[in-house]
C-alpha cells in the first residue's frame, strides 16, 4: 500500500524542465538580494552600534563589528533619564493603544451597519478629518484650554487614526454576516449584546493588527512631547534618546570657554566622537522592545494585514 | 479787594501746577526694595508673595530640576522673589508656538531672537515690553551706567521706534572667540623650510603647495563646507568682512571697501571660485569637502598630518601632541585687498532676555535685569557665588574662587572630585540659572572675579599664559597677538530693522538666492560648471534680484552709519 501511495505520488509529480529550473534559480537570486538589501541596513545598525566610532566614520566597519566597543551602549544606559523614557513610553502606550481600540472598534461597528441613520454623513465626517487638521497651533491652544499642556493626556487623547477605523469597519461589513445579528436579535439581543458577545470575539484578528499599528506609532512618537511637554520626568523614550544624541553631539560646541578645563575638551571632543556610534546603538534601544514584541503578534498580523483590503 | 482775590487765585494755581509737578515723579510698587546692592528685591514681610513665570531655554545637558540649582533658589531665599521656572530645550517650537499662542510667560530666558523677530513681536504684535520708560536712574542704575560706558550700547539695542525690548549681553570686544580663526602647523613649515607665516594669499598658496609635496598623508588645507570652513580666510584675504559661516557661501550681505555688497554678486567672488577650484583639483582640500562632517574632520586629524585647519587648533583635536605644533594664521591680504583686517562680532548682543507686556511686574523684572547685567549677578547665574561674598552666598553651597595660578576653581568640585567630571558638567547641573549669553555683562570680568578673590588685577592675556597646556588659553594666546590689532567688526552682527513688507520680500528672495548660489558655488568649485560661465552666474543673479536684494542691506546699513 506505501509502495501504491509512492508510485502514485510520483505520477503526480511534474517533472521539472531546465528553463524551469533556471528561471526558479533567477527568482530566488533576485529574492535573496531584495532580503539582504533589506536586512544588510539593519544589520549594520547593530554592528555599527558594537564597533570603535573611529571605525564606523572611516567605514571599516562592513561585514563584522571593528573593535568591538559598549561605550555607546554604556553612555546611553548610564543615563538615568532613559529608564524614566522607557516608564512613560510603556505607560503612555498601553493607555493610549486601549482608548484607541475603545474609540475605533465601537466606532467601526456602528458605521459598519447598513440601516445606520445619518451613516453616510458620519463617513463623510470621519474622511475629512483623516485629511485635514487643525494645525500646530490650533490644537495647542485647544490643548491649553483644555488643561492638557505639560500632562501625560496630551500625548494620549490625541486623535485616533481614522484609517484603522475604516480597515476594522470594512473587517466587520465584510466578515461578518448580518445573519448572525439577525439571528441574535430574534434571540432577544440588542446592540450592545450584540457587540459584546458577537463582533467583539470575532474580531480578535483585526484588534491586533489596529493594536500593533497604534502600540507602533505611538512608541516612536516623539513629535508631540517635543511641543506639549516641559516637564523632563514626562519625557518619553524617543525624546530623551533625541536629547542624549543632541547633548552628544554638541557638546565641543557647548563648551563655555571662560569655565574650561584641559580635560573638559578632551571629554566633550570623545563624546562628539561617540555620538556617532551612539545613532545606532540608539536606534537598537527604542526599537527593541517592538522587535522583541513582534513574532509574539506575528501570526494574528499576518492573517490581519489584508483585512479591510478585500471586499465582498 | 479785587486785586487780593486775583493774587490768592494766582497763588493758588501756582500751588497746584507745583503740586502736579512733585506727582510727575515716578512711583514705584510697594513690594519693590530699591537698594543699591539690589536684595532683597521684594521687601521681606509684604503681604502677597510675588511670583514670575518664567521659561529659560537651555541645552539638554542642564539637570532636570532648575529649583534645585543654586542660581534659582538664590532668588527664593534672597531676593524674595519666588520664580515658578519650567525649562525647555526645543526653542525653535517652543517660540514659535508661545508668540502664535499669545502665551508668553512673564520672562523668557535663552530665546536668542532675530533682530527681525524682535521687530516683529514687540513693535508689530505688541507681546514684549518695552523697557525705555522703567530705564529710570533708581530702577537701572547699571544699564545707565553702561550707556555712558559703551557709546554704542543704546543705538545697538534701540529699534527703529525707539523701543528697547531686550537687555544686552556685553563681551570683550577684543575676545577670540568672536574671531575668524585659521590654525597653521608652524611644524610642518620648518618641515618645508618656511620660517615665517604667510602674510598674503599667494605665499599661503605656495605653502599649501610645499606641504601637498610632503606625502600622500599631508591634508594641507583641512576643513568642509559645513565646518571648518577655510573660505572665510580667503574672503577675508580678498576684502570681504565676515566671520559668519554662512557668508563662507557666499549668500549673505557683508561689507568690502566700505560698501554692501553680496559676496557672490561681486566680481571679486570669481577669485575665490577659482583658488578653491585649484586647491580641489590639486587636491590641497578633500574631495568630500562638501559633505564632510566634523565627526569625519576629527578622523582625519588623527589619520593623516593638518598644514592649515579653518579653525581654532584643538576644535577637532584636543591632543597637545596635535594642538601645540599650530598657531594662528596671521591676517592675509591679497592682491584684490591690500588692507589687513580680522573680522569679529560685535561685543554688544541681544535678543536673549524677553519681558511680556502683559506682565504684572514689569518695574520688578527691570530692576532684576538690571541686577543681571552687573557682574555680581551675571557671575551668579553662570558660576555661582564668589565664595567671599556673603551677600549672595547659599548655605551648603561651595561657592567659587580664582586660584594663584588665576584659573577659576569651583569649591564644591574640589571637595567631591568624582561627583563631576568637569566644570561645566557641574554648573549645569547644580549651579546655572539658564544659558550664559542670553544676558549680562562678561566684558571685563576677570577684573571682578580676581579682585572678588583678593588677587592683583592681572590682564587676561596674562592669566592664559600662566596655563599655556590648556588648549583654549593656547589658541587665544595666539590668536590674540595675531589678530587683535586688526579688528573689525563683521556686518553681520548689525542690526537691521526692516518693516513687515520689506521683511517678507527679503525672506522670499534669500530663499531664492541661497540657494542658487549655494549650488552653483558648490559646482563651480568641483568643476561641474566652469568657470568661464561666471558672467552667466552673475546675470542669473541679477534675474532672481540680487540687487533689490542688496539694495535693502545698503539702505539700512547707510542709515546705521549715520546713527
Amino acid at each position: 500500500m506505501a509502495e501504491h501511495a509512492m508510485l502514485s505520488k510520483k505520477k503526480n509529480i511534474v517533472k521539472e524542465s531546465s528553463s524551469d529550473r533556471v528561471f526558479s534559480f533567477v527568482v530566488h537570486a533576485f529574492l535573496v538580494l531584495v532580503m539582504l538589501v533589506m536586512i544588510y541596513p539593519l544589520y549594520f545598525v547593530v554592528i555599527a552600534s558594537v564597533s570603535d566610532p573611529f571605525d564606523v566614520v572611516n567605514g571599516r566597519v562592513f561585514l563584522w563589528p571593528v573593535n568591538f566597543s559598549l561605550d555607546s551602549y554604556k553612555h546611553v544606559i548610564d543615563s538615568s533619564s532613559i529608564w524614566v523614557g522607557y516608564k512613560n513610553t510603556i505607560i503612555n502606550t498601553v493607555i493610549y493603544v486601549t482608548y484607541s481600540l475603545c474609540i475605533t472598534i465601537p466606532a467601526a461597528y456602528v458605521v459598519a451597519k447598513p440601516n445606520l441613520p445619518g451613516r453616510r454623513l458620519l463617513n463623510l465626517f470621519f474622511l475629512i478629518t483623516m485629511f485635514f487638521g487643525g494645525g500646530m497651533v490650533p490644537t495647542y491652544l485647544m490643548y491649553k484650554e483644555f488643561g492638557l499642556l505639560n500632562t501625560r493626556w496630551s500625548l494620549i487623547l490625541t486623535a485616533t487614526s481614522c484609517y484603522n477605523m475604516i480597515v476594522a469597519r470594512t473587517y466587520f461589513s465584510t466578515s461578518i454576516p448580518e445573519s448572525l445579528y439577525e439571528a441574535a436579535e430574534i434571540d432577544g439581543a440588542n446592540e450592545f449584546t450584540c457587540f459584546f458577545r458577537i463582533a467583539l470575539p470575532l474580531s480578535g484578528s483585526i484588534i491586533a493588527v489596529i493594536a500593533l499599528f497604534v502600540a507602533s506609532g505611538s512608541w516612536n512618537s516623539y513629535y508631540n512631547a517635543l511641543l506639549y511637554i516641559r516637564d523632563q520626568s514626562l519625557y518619553p523614550l524617543q525624546l530623551v534618546l533625541r536629547d542624549i544624541l543632541i547633548n552628544a553631539a554638541n557638546a565641543f560646541q557647548n563648551i563655555e570657554t571662560s569655565s574650561a578645563d584641559q580635560d573638559v575638551y578632551e571629554q566633550a571632543l570623545r563624546l562628539t566622537y561617540l555620538a556617532e556610534s551612539m545613532k545606532y546603538s540608539i536606534i537598537f534601544i527604542a526599537s527593541f522592545p517592538m522587535l522583541a514584541l513582534y513574532p509574539f503578534v506575528q501570526k494574528y498580523f499576518v492573517k490581519g494585514v489584508m483585512i479591510g483590503a478585500v471586499k465582498g | 479787594m479785587s486785586k487780593k482775590l486775583v493774587a490768592l487765585l494766582m497763588a493758588a494755581i501756582m500751588l497746584c501746577s507745583f503740586a502736579s509737578f512733585a506727582s510727575a515723579e515716578a512711583t514705584y510698587p510697594e513690594y519693590l526694595n530699591l537698594v543699591d546692592t539690589y536684595y532683597p528685591m521684594v521687601k521681606e514681610g509684604y503681604e502677597d508673595k510675588v511670583e514670575i513665570d518664567v521659561t529659560i531655554i537651555v541645552g539638554t545637558d542642564f539637570s532636570a530640576d532648575p529649583s534645585q540649582r543654586y542660581f534659582w533658589q538664590l532668588m527664593e531665599k534672597v531676593f524674595n522673589i519666588h520664580f515658578n521656572v519650567t525649562q525647555v530645550t526645543n526653542k525653535e517650537e517652543y517660540i514659535t508656538l508661545t508668540f502664535a499662542a499669545d502665551d508668553l510667560p512673564d520672562l523668557i530666558l535663552g530665546a536668542g531672537l532675530t533682530p527681525a523677530q524682535i521687530y516683529e513681536y514687540g513693535v508689530i504684535e505688541e507681546q514684549l515690553l518695552d523697557v525705555t520708560p522703567y530705564l529710570t536712574p533708581e530702577l537701572a542704575p547699571q544699564l545707565n551706567k553702561l550707556f555712558e560706558q559703551y557709546a554704542d550700547l543704546r543705538s545697538t539695542i534701540t529699534l527703529p521706534n525707539g523701543a528697547i525690548y531686550c537687555f544686552p549681553n556685553i563681551r570683550d570686544y577684543d575676545n577670540p572667540e568672536n574671531y575668524t580663526v585659521t590654525s597653521i602647523n608652524v611644524k610642518m613649515m620648518e618641515e618645508v623650510g618656511v620660517t615665517e607665516k604667510p602674510k598674503t594669499l599667494d605665499e599661503l598658496v605656495d605653502l599649501l603647495y610645499k606641504f601637498k609635496a610632503l606625502g600622500d598623508d599631508v591634508i594641507p588645507l583641512c576643513g568642509a563646507w559645513e565646518n571648518c570652513n577655510p573660505s572665510a580666510m580667503i574672503l577675508n584675504a580678498l576684502g570681504f568682512e565676515t566671520k559668519d559661516h554662512t557668508v563662507q557661501t557666499g549668500s549673505k550681505v557683508t561689507v568690502r571697501n566700505g560698501e554692501v555688497v553680496l559676496p557672490a554678486a561681486d566680481p571679486v567672488y570669481k577669485d575665490y571660485l577659482e583658488l578653491m577650484n585649484k586647491f580641489y583639483t590639486d587636491g590641497i582640500i578633500d574631495k568630500d569637502f562638501f559633505t564632510n562632517d566634523s565627526i569625519v574632520l576629527q578622523a582625519q586629524t588623527a589619520e593623516k598630518r593638518i598644514g592649515v585647519l579653518g579653525q581654532r587648533c584643538y576644535a577637532l583635536n584636543s591632543n597637545p601632541d596635535f594642538y601645540l605644533d599650530f598657531e594662528s594664521l596671521p591676517v592675509l591680504t591679497s592682491a584684490q585687498n591690500s588692507d589687513p583686517f580680522c573680522a569679529t562680532s560685535s561685543s554688544i548682543s541681544f535678543g536673549g532676555c524677553l519681558i511680556s507686556s502683559k506682565t504684572q511686574y514689569p518695574e520688578l523684572l527691570v530692576r532684576w535685569c538690571d541686577w543681571m547685567v552687573t557682574y555680581e549677578g551675571t557671575n551668579a547665574a553662570w558660576v555661582g557665588a564668589n565664595k567671599y561674598n556673603e551677600g549672595i552666598m547659599l548655605e551648603g553651597w561651595g561657592g567659587w574662587y580664582m586660584n594663584e595660578n588665576y584659573s577659576r576653581c569651583d569649591v564644591d568640585r574640589e571637595t567631591y572630585p568624582e561627583k563631576w567630571t568637569g566644570a561645566v558638567q557641574y554648573l549645569r547641573e547644580q549651579v546655572a540659572g539658564f544659558n550664559m549669553g542670553s544676558l549680562g555683562l562678561v566684558a571685563g570680568e576677570d577684573w571682578y572675579r580676581q579682585t572678588m578673590s583678593g588677587l592683583p588685577y592681572v590682564d587676561k592675556t596674562e592669566t592664559w599664559a600662566k596655563d599655556p597646556m590648556n588648549a583654549g588659553f593656547y589658541y587665544r594666546t595666539s590668536a590674540y597677538e595675531e589678530y587683535t590689532p586688526y579688528l573689525r567688526t563683521d556686518i553681520s552682527t548689525i542690526s537691521f530693522f526692516f518693516d513687515e513688507d520689506t521683511t517678507d520680500r527679503i525672506i522670499e528672495l534669500e530663499a531664492v538666492l541661497k540657494d542658487k548660489i549655494e549650488n552653483e558655488t558648490a559646482k563651480f568649485i568641483t568643476g561641474a560648471r566652469p568657470l568661464s560661465e561666471f558672467d552667466a552666474f552673475q546675470e542669473e543673479l541679477k534675474k532672481l534680484g540680487v540687487e533689490e536684494y542688496v539694495g535693502y542691506y545698503a539702505e539700512s546699513y547707510a542709515a546705521t552709519q549715520g546713527k
